[in-house]
């Protein structure tokens, strides 16, 4: 009896083996390292740090299609997708044995990093050939150049602020900001909404120690990009009078009450939405959130630069239009001519009017610039910032949080938030930025 | 059994259970304890710095404040998950009608994605939005309502819970099986003796289900120094590091900060804890049952 | 009386314990029919309507009969294997005899010292010495969750294997039996259930594991289920009802299975656990 039963069961294991094994092809799909597929056309890879690019980076999903479409039979660019912190672990490994792909993102604090370790493409030599795109990038590439020369071009361009919805700042009786709204008066504008039941500024830390943008203006106008390099050179520290001054602001905006109550169990994604229901003022953010504004705010929204600060002699007129992480080159590409070919071709087309029109229909900044772009009425969150763009403020040649390495840039994001969560003293958060600065030495 | 103990099978055997531990264990453990004593950024060449990392790691007050977490998880899951899963093993043991289904649905938790587990557990512990707060302001005990996660002081008791509750079905389930073992003679006479429920429970049950007591027991031990998803997706370790576990720590330094070296060196040391503990363990029940 | 008294309080008891480790579970099923935005705004609040938007929505971002299939070829195949060289190893370390049984202590010891190690530790290594041995994709996945078992599997099945009394060998070699109908026809089946509880543990651990999946495939074509979750969390977005509802789908096979296997769970554990 028993043993009959046992054999049923394997019976039953064993056939499913073999069904699975049937279904699957009993392939275990080892990809084609062979670039030429059947049609004669050239494939690239294009490792992209969201898992599901058609959704979650719809702009650049558009641009590839186009290419495809334009090039049918004899280029094809196909995604290799993985959420952000995947994406980062697998460029990694993949940087160990040499099966990077052919294009990729890369986080503006990692790529100096690989570029040491000689695994990316100088792409200067792209930049010689088609002196249109080099035109068209303008100061936007020299981000991302070293003694290697240019190890990477922007993959956008971000402008990055303070969104504000009028709608509650009409109901709390605050006035809207302008270019010369000072810190004590955003200290005002919180209290009133405090008064209001408003959340002034939403922001969430966890496991969002990235989101930080409407920050970047305040460390620029305290000095970032002037000291910086001395910083890291070791003959200046982080924690040095002016930016003990520029994280004191943080924390009068946190002792004001700025931010949610809950923001250390909030992620970003949270806070963002604080503000899409209506219940925060103000949402530091990016371009990349203009679609969802237009959804959720439409013509109610604001874009602001963020306070002047009146206690300092920096430059105060900063706008943040800066370049994002930059997307590289495998440095194997040089081997195969025809490869070669292909990722050149597409980079010309990224880079392209065509591409920079697409980029303005998804309210994404290219990083190019070319005349006569601009956005249409109904995308109300783009045009805001096209506005304060319209100032004619300097931007930084790059965002202060991109300045440093990725183990530096970690600890300048935990002594952000330690700072605006009462955890740190400004000077506390200050020493530990030159702890790590030190270990990584 | 001499005559099948031969050395062909023995040899036989084990090898390739043997190859596949050593080559998928064994090794990668070495090679990322050899990275402990490097700089290294996950790419590029790793830079040779001796015993640095570990000299920085008994400096690093995170290192104590994670280490400090992961202690107050470990003797708080311990305590209860053992007496609490033992307690309810007690009393699904009994003939109850639906009894299968409860069990079922105990172990439930056991299955839910680590990410689901996250978001559900924020929106009962958070400070503002989450239930337990609203439950408390509205019996009017708002002075009780407290930061459970994000503050400082609460989130590893938070994550010790959430833990007990994820784990619960699975050990109550070891229990009941272990119970089902004691004869029912043994039971039996206890009654006719006229002992009481305590009085069994303490001379016949907890005697008998030592092994079973000490299996649990290893599993919660080593369980604890593998708590990642639970505080990653609940607190992420916040507020600034300062609910972070052994295992959320040193994965943050490894690949957050890129600090590969430094990361490894502290996941050694959350390594050579567990094993120490687990060993400790051992050897005093040992002791006991002799 | 006293009796029907402490019945009742059992009972009530049980109920409570239920529900109390059920609530959340119950939650988000229910959270799985609300949209995503009402989930972020309002998350304690009954959806208005059975609203199926967000498995229809789930349904169209993925390819689930592919998921599945990729992470049942996965799992399948894992779990044969570990079974088959955990089971030979267990044997031997439970019911052969070593001249030095010191030697016997320490093989047992280095393989459950496993039992602490975090997944994590293993992510780079693990992936380095697949490019050596040149394993990619699926194959190189199963040869890691068998790995990973190795530990848990010996804990059990050397515990068990040790409670069975040693007569039985003595009884079956008597009878003329060789060393492979030993274990094939003798104790194989006298472990069945310790076995079906192996397999419970081991199927749930790979359906839900997600670090080595996420760095080990990189074929679109070659991912497993709880790879799903992160396309609905971008780097700017997340859609929270499509995480419940692709979980959910998730889950679903695994209540299935896990109530087919349950009765064998219990047999199982009884006897794995006690020698532990």
């Amino acid at each position: 009896m028993r043993s009959k039963k046992l054999k049923k069961w394997y019976s039953v294991l064993l056939t499913s083996v073999m069904v699975v094994g049937l279904l699957t092809g009993c392939s275990f799909s080892g990809k084609d390292s062979d670039k030429r597929a059947d049609g004669g056309e050239v494939v690239i890879d294009f490792g992209i740090h969201v898992a599901n690019p058609k959704e979650q980076e719809k702009v650049t999903y558009n641009i590839v299609q186009a290419f495809n479409e334009k090039n049918k039979g004899k280029y094809k660019v196909e995604f290799q997708a993985a959420d952000t912190e995947s994406h980062s672990k697998n460029m990694k490994l993949a940087a160990s044995d040499n099966t990077l792909p052919e294009i990729f993102w890369l986080d503006a604090s990692e790529a100096p990093e690989y570029d040491e370790a000689g695994v990316l493409l100088d792409l200067s030599g792209f930049l010689a050939q088609n002196s249109d795109v080099k035109n068209a990038l303008g100061s936007m590439k020299s981000a991302f150049t070293d003694d290697n020369g240019q190890f990477g071009l922007p993959y956008q361009c971000n402008v990055q602020g303070i969104f504000y919805n009028k709608e509650l700042f009409d109901k709390a009786g605050v006035a809207y900001p302008t270019n010369e709204t000072t810190y004590e008066d955003m200290l005002s504008m919180i209290a009133k909404f405090k008064e209001n039941g408003i959340i002034p500024l939403s922001i969430g830390s966890k496991n969002s120690g990235f989101a930080m943008w409407e920050f970047n203006e305040t460390l620029a106008r305290y000095g970032w990009e002037e000291n910086i390099e001395s910083i890291l050179a070791g003959d200046k520290k982080f924690n040095n009078k002016d930016l003990v001054a520029c994280f004191e602001k943080l924390k009068g905006l946190a002792d004001a009450g700025a931010f949610p109550e809950n923001m250390a169990t909030i992620e970003y994604f949270d806070a963002k939405q604080l503000f899409n229901i209506g219940q925060a003022a103000m949402f530091g953010t990016g371009q990349w959130d203009c679609a969802e504004f237009d959804k959720n705010i439409g013509n109610k929204i604001g874009f602001w630069w963020g306070p002047i600060f009146t206690d300092t002699a920096y430059e105060q007129k900063i706008a943040m239009k800066v370049p994002s992480a930059p997307i590289v080159v495998n440095a194997k590409v040089a081997e195969d001519k025809a490869v070669q070919e292909a990722v050149f071709e597409f980079l010309k087309f990224y880079y392209s009017k065509e591409a920079a029109e697409l980029s303005y229909e998804g309210s994404i900044f290219p990083a190019t610039n070319y005349e006569g772009m601009g956005a249409a009425d109904t995308q109300y969150a783009m045009n805001a910032m096209l506005n304060a763009l319209a100032s004619g403020w300097k931007s930084p040649s790059t965002a202060p949080d991109l300045t440093v390495t990725s183990a530096v840039q970690e600890a300048l994001y935990n002594s952000l938030f330690g700072v605006m969560q009462k955890t740190y003293t400004p000077e506390e958060a200050l020493d530990l930025m030159d702890d790590v600065l030190k270990n990584t030495k | 059994m001499y005559w099948l103990s031969k050395k062909r099978y023995k040899i036989g055997f084990l090898i390739p259970t043997l190859v596949v531990y050593s080559v998928f264990i064994i090794l990668p453990i070495i090679i990322a304890v050899s990275y402990s004593f490097t700089r290294y950024s996950g790419i590029g060449k790793a830079k040779f710095l001796g015993l640095d990392n570990y000299i920085r790691l008994f400096q690093d007050k995170l290192f104590w404040i994670s280490l400090k977490n992961t202690m107050i998880i470990f003797v708080l899951a311990f305590v209860l998950l053992l007496t609490v899963a033992f307690l309810i093993a007690l009393l699904l043991n009994n003939r109850l009608k639906a009894v299968d289904a409860s069990k079922a649905l105990i172990f439930s938790p056991a299955i839910i994605a680590p990410i689901i587990v996250g978001i559900i557990w924020v929106y009962i512990l958070d400070p503002n939005i989450g239930i337990l707060n609203n439950i408390l302001e509205a019996f009017g005990a708002s002075e009780m309502k407290q930061k459970w996660i994000g503050g400082e002081f609460w989130s590893p008791y938070s994550v010790a819970i959430i833990y007990f509750w994820q784990q619960l079905g699975y050990l109550v389930t070891i229990f009941i099986a272990g119970l089902k073992m004691i004869p029912n003679d043994v039971m039996e006479a206890m009654r006719i003796d006229g002992a009481n429920g305590f009085q069994e429970v303490k001379y016949v049950i907890i005697p008998m289900m030592k092994t079973t007591i000490s299996t649990v027991a290893v599993l919660v031990i080593t369980g604890v120094f593998k708590i990642f998803e639970i505080v990653q997706q609940t607190t992420g370790g916040g507020p600034n590091h300062l609910s972070e576990t052994l295992v959320t720590y040193s994965y943050s330094m490894t690949f957050t900060s890129s600090h590969y070296g430094y990361g490894m060196s502290l996941a050694t040391v959350t390594f050579l804890l567990s094993l120490i503990i687990t060993a400790i363990y051992s050897f005093l029940t040992k002791e006991k049952e002799r | 009386m006293v009796k029907k008294k402490k019945k009742t309080a059992m009972y009530i008891g049980m109920i409570l314990i239920t529900l109390v480790v059920v609530f959340p579970f119950i939650w988000m099923v229910i959270l799985s029919f609300k949209s995503n935005s009402d989930i972020m705004s309002s998350p304690l609040s009954l959806p208005k309507t059975l609203n199926f938007d967000n498995y229809k929505n789930a349904l169209k971002t993925l390819d689930y009969l592919q998921l599945y299939r990729n992470t049942v070829f996965v799992c399948v195949i894992s779990v044969v294997f570990e079974i088959i060289i955990t089971f030979l190893s267990s044997f031997v370390l439970s019911r052969m005899v070593f001249k030095n049984s010191k030697i016997l202590k320490m093989i047992y010891g280095f393989l459950i010292m496993g039992l602490s190690i975090s997944p994590f530790i293993l992510l780079f290594p693990v992936y380095k010495i697949n490019v050596v041995l040149g394993l990619r994709g699926k194959l190189a996945l199963i040869f890691i969750y068998v790995a990973t078992s190795i530990s848990f599997n010996t804990l059990l099945l050397v515990g068990y294997l040790k409670s069975l009394p040693t007569e039985i060998d003595e009884a079956a070699v008597i009878d003329g039996c060789n060393i492979w109908n030993l274990m094939l026809k003798v104790i194989l089946p006298m472990t069945k259930p310790v076995i079906a509880t192996i397999v419970i543990f081991n199927v749930l651990y790979i359906w839900n594991e997600f670090p080595f999946a996420s760095v080990m495939l990189r074929d679109v074509s070659d991912y497993t289920l709880s790879m799903g979750a992160s396309f609905f969390k971008g780097n700017y977005t997340v859609d929270y009802g499509g995480i419940v509802a692709s979980s959910i789908m998730i889950i679903i096979p695994e209540l299935i299975f896990y109530g087919i296997f349950q009765k064998n769970i219990v047999e199982g554990m009884t006897a794995g656990a006690v020698k532990g």
